[in-house]
């Protein structure tokens, strides 16, 4: 696995939710995150993390409509490419295999 | 606190935080409308307060987007950007290699004359404990005259050291600059040309010379002991070991107990090998009694001691005054010590008798503040061409301030462009010290150690002038680009008519610099000019001279070989004597006085042989020179006009004079034979002083006036005479005219650099002209387009703008003539015999710079007066 298929946690938090919902945007993102966890998180660091998983190829955007609520400005939203799919699917099933070697006498 | 509504937009000081800090367009988008976005949903939610709070977070947080967004690549597109602008202004500007060139040539100039500078001052500073050496020197006075001496008892040490704790070591030295002698190695082979003193064995307590073979604590012990340098060494021995070697130095067996490395150059002596003073005096005719019980017999010897730390300088002459007091005889003058710091010797020297020429401090601090006003006019050149630069950028100013880049981005540019420039020349100019440093010497006839210009001082200031510059010439640019509106500069108006001022007053001092100069060349060059040819009596041409070495006997066969000389065709006449005129003392240690009389006159002596005016065609005015036919001339003295006038003798042939040396005591008394025409018999910086001559007992130099001294043919014949009578020494024939020019050649090095630092200065003020002329007339385009409709003729035109630059000519040229004419002749005043300052080189230097500015300015005034209007005036 290369550098560019490293996955933090935050990430592949942010990656379920745009899988979830595609076409979502920085802000719908935080939204569902805060529901979610209960957790305050602030917009530039969900930006960011959006934007490195662009980078990564896991996430496309495209632009959208602008609205009053955003002050005129756009829409960038976001949806999960197949790589997005794939890597979010290989921690997961990686995930599993581990839990499935835990025994639950040491939990 | 007031309950939020929905907003429609950021606060504006939100938005310019996110713009200052995310430079990508799409993110900014995206963030704004997202934080606004998330700020309306929470007020939505009833939560406002909180949506507040983030709101705050969420725009402070976005200057992460800062660093993330600016990575390398970003900045070398700055970089690259930056250079591009850069290269294209080069490109579109003609003379910028001209004036890097320039730039370059000012920056050399200083850094050439700020080492040379530094190498003056560095003298002696190589010995570890500088600051606590001193040279003892002693104020004579002697009939109500000064005479700074070096010279001092050879009792003083043993005095010194019972009395003056404060002197920790004290060494001497006998000055024997011009004294040879017989040096063979080996045994038959004479070697000529080698320069020696003699010292004591303590002079490597003061001098810290490095020793490449021996212990320079046993190295003197022994009174035949000889110490050579290794270049020395290199010649004689083949680069082989000296240490043991014998050598033969007037025929007597001197044993090699040292080598030294070279004395450094910034040493205010000089030699290639050392004996020791016991020696000298055991070869010589010097009673060693008297010697060691008599304080004022052969008191010659150079002291130099070192002090405790922390002593002063000041008691310990006194100290040495109470010495002096007690030792001398009751006739001895009147005297006071003087330490002198070793590091002083060079330039504040001046003595009577110094090992080697001493620097004239004044000159070369004129030179260094002709090295500073160059550099000041490059200065000068560099922020001129930057005003200028930012009028004729103000399109570009203003386009980038309309299209919103920061107020300083235009600055930012043109001060690294000027910086950039800076560091392009003085890397020129480092070049140009690396080939300056090939002939430098030869021309200026100035050894100075390049490898200083690496010195923690040199660098230093480098940095600093670098750092001055670019911040006087880019504060304009800066401080212009704040006050001006994007409309004007678009519209050209970046230069306002008050700024005209101080160009006008730039080319003025350009004007007054080089009016200056070019006078001060014309001058210095008529004063050498003058120098040099002016007849200094004697004949300096076709005589040469050969040296025997001291201290022999007088040869018996000296007369057999004058009439074999003078028997060679092309060989008029032959002389000898212990002097040289040029080689005298400048001290007038000597009085004479009428028989009868209480006072008489200070006078300066030489002793000489037979033929001695008739070879050097001085003109006797009364009486006879000494001469063979007269046994009795060892009783008999010839004297100067000016002696003769000062002692009032109408009648002198025949008179008897009295010779004092100290005090009162009568040391000769002889007659008068005859009076000689004065002539200079030293440099023509001094007055001609009265000065009287007696027959030498022992005259080791050998003097011949040629009808050609060029002739090989009897050069060849004289040389064959000189092997016959005296076959161990080498033939040595110099001539005077070159000892003559040797006299000269800090006034002729100092010429030269006058001229080529004028040069500079003259390459330099034309840049700035042509400069400052293409601006000008570039802004009065317009104006003389009208013109040119109205009917004006291109002729005209021209005239009436070249009537200011004359104009700007005449008040920098009148302004100068009283500085010029202030130093000039405090300059001149250096010289006993000096030009009178006329205004002949005034004139000429007015005539030049009107000629170079009407050149350099010309060019662009005629360029505009020839335009056609129609082209200029369509733009708009």
């Amino acid at each position: 696995m290369n550098d560019n298929e490293s996955i933090g946690l935050l990430e592949e938090m942010i990656l379920l939710i745009v899988l979830k919902n595609s076409d979502i945007n920085g802000a719908e993102v935080l939204r569902h995150y805060e529901n979610l966890f209960h957790r305050s998180i602030s917009l530039p660091a969900v930006i960011a993390v959006l934007k490195r998983l662009e980078k990564k190829g896991f996430l496309k955007s495209k632009m959208g409509e602008a609205t009053r609520e955003r002050g005129g400005k756009r829409k960038n939203l976001y949806s999960a490419t197949s790589n997005g799919f794939k890597i979010a699917a290989m921690i997961q099933s990686n995930r599993n295999h581990l839990w499935s070697e835990i025994s639950f006498a040491t939990g | 606190m007031e309950v939020p509504k929905i907003k429609h937009s950021l606060p504006r000081w939100a938005a310019s935080y996110i713009s200052f800090f995310v430079s990508d367009a799409a993110l900014r988008e995206e963030l704004e409308g997202d934080i606004l976005d998330n700020f309306n949903w929470r007020v939505k939610k009833k939560k406002p307060v909180l949506a507040q709070v983030h709101l705050l977070r969420d725009v402070l947080l976005s200057f992460r987007f800062f660093t993330n967004s600016l990575p390398n690549p970003f900045e070398i597109m700055l970089v690259t950007n930056f250079l591009k602008i850069y290269f294209r202004q080069i490109s579109k500007d003609g003379s910028f290699l001209l004036r890097l060139f320039g730039l370059a040539v000012g920056l050399l100039s200083f850094l050439s004359i700020f080492s040379y500078y530094q190498f003056e001052h560095s003298f002696d500073s190589y010995n570890i404990e500088n600051k606590n050496m001193y040279r003892i020197e002693r104020v004579v006075q002697q009939n109500g005259n000064d005479h700074r001496m070096n010279g001092n008892s050879y009792l003083l040490p043993k005095h010194v050291e019972l009395n003056v704790p404060e002197i920790i070591d004290i060494a001497g030295l006998v000055n024997t600059r011009y004294e040879r002698l017989n040096f063979q190695y080996p045994v038959g082979t004479p070697r000529f040309g080698l320069t020696y003193f003699a010292v004591d064995e303590h002079f490597f307590k003061i001098f810290n010379i490095k020793f490449i073979e021996g212990n320079s604590s046993t190295a003197l012990k022994d009174p035949g002991s000889i110490i050579i340098t290794k270049t020395t060494r290199d010649i004689l021995f083949n680069n082989g070991s000296a240490l043991g070697k014998s050598v033969l130095v007037n025929n007597s067996n001197h044993l090699v107990q040292g080598v030294i490395e070279d004395v450094p150059a910034n040493t205010h002596f000089n030699f290639d090998y050392l004996i020791t003073i016991d020696k000298l005096f055991q070869s010589s005719f010097w009673d060693k009694d008297r010697l060691s019980t008599d304080w004022g017999y052969a008191p010659f010897i150079f002291y130099y001691i070192r002090l405790r730390e922390g002593a002063s300088p000041l008691e310990v002459a006194e100290k040495l005054n109470t010495i002096y007091e007690q030792q001398k005889a009751a006739d001895d003058p009147d005297q006071s010590y003087i330490l002198r710091p070793i590091s002083d010797i060079h330039l504040e020297g001046h003595t009577d008798w110094e090992l080697a020429e001493n620097a004239d401090a004044q000159t070369i601090q004129l030179v260094l503040i002709l090295g500073c006003i160059i550099l000041l006019l490059s200065a000068i050149n560099l922020t001129f061409v930057t005003i200028a630069k930012v009028s004729y950028r103000s399109n570009e100013l203003g386009l980038r301030k309309v299209l919103g880049s920061s107020g300083f981005s235009l600055g930012n540019q043109m001060i690294l462009e000027n910086v950039l420039t800076l560091i392009t020349a003085f890397s020129l100019a480092m070049v140009g010290v690396y080939f300056l440093k090939l002939f430098l010497p030869s021309f200026f006839s100035i050894q100075v150690q390049f490898t200083e210009l690496l010195s923690v001082e040199a660098l230093t200031i480098s940095a600093l002038i670098l750092l001055l510059m670019g911040i006087v010439s880019s504060s304009y640019p800066i401080f212009i680009q704040l006050q001006t509106q994007p409309l004007d500069a678009l519209k050209g108006k970046i230069f306002g008519t008050n700024r005209i001022g101080l160009l006008n007053m730039l080319v003025l001092m350009q004007v007054f610099f080089s009016v200056g100069l070019i006078a001060s060349t014309f001058y210095f060059r008529d004063q050498i000019h003058f120098i040099m040819e002016k007849d200094p009596g004697f004949e300096v041409n076709n005589v040469g001279y050969m040296e025997r070495f001291v201290g022999r006997e007088v040869e018996p066969s000296y007369d057999a070989m004058k009439n074999e000389l003078l028997s060679i065709p092309g060989v008029q006449s032959v002389t000898n004597s212990v002097q040289l005129p040029l080689r005298w003392p400048a001290g007038h240690n000597y009085e004479l006085v009428k028989k009868g009389e209480e006072k008489g006159i200070m006078t300066s002596r030489a002793r000489i042989g037979f033929d001695f005016f008739k070879t050097f065609e001085v003109e006797m005015a009364e009486g006879r020179e000494f001469s063979k036919s007269f046994p009795s001339d060892t009783a008999a003295i010839i004297i100067s006009a000016s002696a003769a006038k000062g002692l009032g003798l109408t009648n002198p042939i025949g008179e008897v004079l009295k010779i004092f040396l100290r005090g009162g005591e009568v040391v000769e008394e002889k007659t008068v034979v005859g009076v000689v025409n004065d002539f200079n018999y030293r440099t023509l910086h001094s007055p001609l002083l009265p000065h009287y001559y007696l027959m030498g007992p022992n005259n080791p130099v050998i003097a011949i006036n040629f009808d050609d001294i060029n002739n090989a043919e009897t050069l060849a014949n004289v040389e064959r005479v000189w092997k016959k009578f005296t076959p161990t020494e080498a033939f040595n024939l110099t001539y005077l005219r070159d000892h003559f020019l040797e006299q000269y050649k800090a006034d002729i090095a100092l010429g030269n650099s006058i001229e080529v630092l004028s040069m500079v200065m003259i390459i330099l003020a034309s840049m700035g002209i042509f400069g400052v002329s293409a601006f000008t007339a570039q802004r009065k385009v317009k104006e003389i387009s009208i013109r040119k409709i109205l009917g004006a003729n291109p002729s005209g035109l021209f005239f009436l703008q070249m009537r200011f630059y004359m104009f700007l000519i005449l008040i920098g040229f009148i302004s100068s003539i009283l500085p010029v004419y202030w130093w000039i002749s405090k300059w001149l005043d250096g010289y006993a015999y000096r030009i009178q300052i006329n205004s002949l080189n005034f004139t000429w230097a007015l005539i030049s710079i009107t000629l170079i500015v009407t050149v350099v300015a010309g060019y662009h005034t005629l360029k505009v007066a020839l335009l056609n209007p129609i082209n200029t005036l369509k733009n708009e």
